[in-house]
């Protein structure tokens, strides 16, 4: 009688059954190879992989674009609350 | 049945007995780093509500009153992202959290920070519809709840981290109404309570309660509005705490984690 249903195998261990899939290339993982990281899944390579990346040039306009960012929403949360409360307690 | 759509009700047992049993440390550490906050919130409405019409007038003292709630921000959404990420660990199966959940690395509390300050923006530009503000509420929480799996940091990437989230919204609407239907009781019941101390209090000889019973009133509207603060800072931990268990079952889902957790407790029973 034909499988009807292929077993999930490992992608670095064919022989054994995947548990997992990792987050980062999606490929199915085996217990052996799937190490949970902050409660995510990741195979052996890409957590290497993570760990290895240097710091990129990008990561440093990340930063100053999102302080950036973050300034101007600071600066609208504390104008916008008075604005609203003079509208809510004043009426229009 | 662990593969099935998530329950919103299981999601809040699960929260509200990991908070109760493993966390209220963590949860008091939460409402205690919130408690500023809420304290000049409600010192700001109480103002601009007492100023009425003349509220217009008095903008730069309203404003300056603001920054200070600004600045209360940043120690609320800690403490709060503490808590997440220690609701965190204890799904991801660790069992003695000892400083773990302070931890939080540096770009993952920025990135999430930067998140909840767009959803705090939100909440006030919606503030005059009730879905909005509701939606924009859930927004914020899950700003909070999505610190730990934060990566990357820019004007993009945080808010696609925490936003994307926002799925199963059946169950984030389902926890938001029974948060809210908690904080009406929570606020009853901060009254009742307040009404048995004065009421003990009459008890005593020679005590003048004439002072009190006026402050202690619900005609009192600075009153009100610290019992309102009150009965938020008791829900919050459990909402924060089953917005952290949604956001991580839909993950453990999608990586199989939860196929393996199952596993482990198949195994473990058929060994006992």
């Amino acid at each position: 009688m034909p499988e009807l249903v292929a077993p999930l195998t490992c992608a670095n261990h064919p022989g054994r059954p995947a548990i997992a899939i990792c987050v980062s290339c999606r490929k199915r993982i085996c217990p052996a190879c799937a190490t949970p990281w902050e409660g995510i899944q990741y195979c052996a390579s890409c957590l290497a992989a993570r760990r290895a990346t240097p710091r990129q040039a990008h990561a440093r306009w990340g930063w100053v674009g999102m302080g950036l960012a973050a300034a101007a929403l600071l600066f609208a949360l504390t104008w916008l609350r008075p604005a609203l409360a003079g509208l809510v307690a004043g009426g229009p | 049945m662990r593969r099935g759509r998530l329950a919103t009700l299981a999601i809040l047992d699960e929260a509200v007995e990991r908070v109760f049993r493993e966390l209220p440390g963590w949860a008091g550490l939460a409402g205690l780093a919130t408690l500023p906050l809420r304290f000049l919130e409600v010192h700001f409405l109480n103002r601009a509500l007492e100023l009425g019409s003349h509220a217009g007038e008095h903008g730069r003292y309203l404003t300056s009153l603001s920054w200070l709630i600004t600045l209360a921000l940043p120690l609320a959404f800690w403490g709060r992202a503490v808590l997440a990420h220690a609701v965190t660990l204890t799904l991801s199966g660790e069992r003695r959290l000892g400083r773990r959940p302070f931890q939080l690395r540096p770009a993952a509390l920025a990135a999430g920070f930067y998140a909840y300050l767009a959803a705090q923006v939100l909440v006030l530009a919606f503030s005059f519809t009730v879905a909005g503000s509701a939606l924009a509420l859930i927004l914020a929480g899950l700003a909070v709840a999505t610190v730990p799996l934060q990566e990357r940091v820019g004007p993009w990437a945080p808010l696609g981290t925490a936003f994307g989230n926002v799925r199963p919204l059946r169950v984030h609407v389902g926890l938001f109404l029974l948060a809210a239907v908690a904080f009406g009781v929570a606020f009853v019941n901060l009254a009742a309570l307040f009404d048995v101390g004065l009421w003990a209090a009459q008890a005593l000889p020679g005590l003048d309660l004439t002072r009190w019973e006026a402050l202690l009133s619900l005609h009192n509207r600075h009153f009100r509005l610290l019992l309102a603060a009150g009965a938020a800072l008791a829900v919050e931990p459990f909402w924060i705490a089953a917005l952290a268990v949604t956001v991580h079952r839909k993950r453990a889902q999608q990586s199989g984690e939860d196929l393996r957790a199952w596993f482990e407790e198949l195994v473990a029973e058929r060994a006992a």
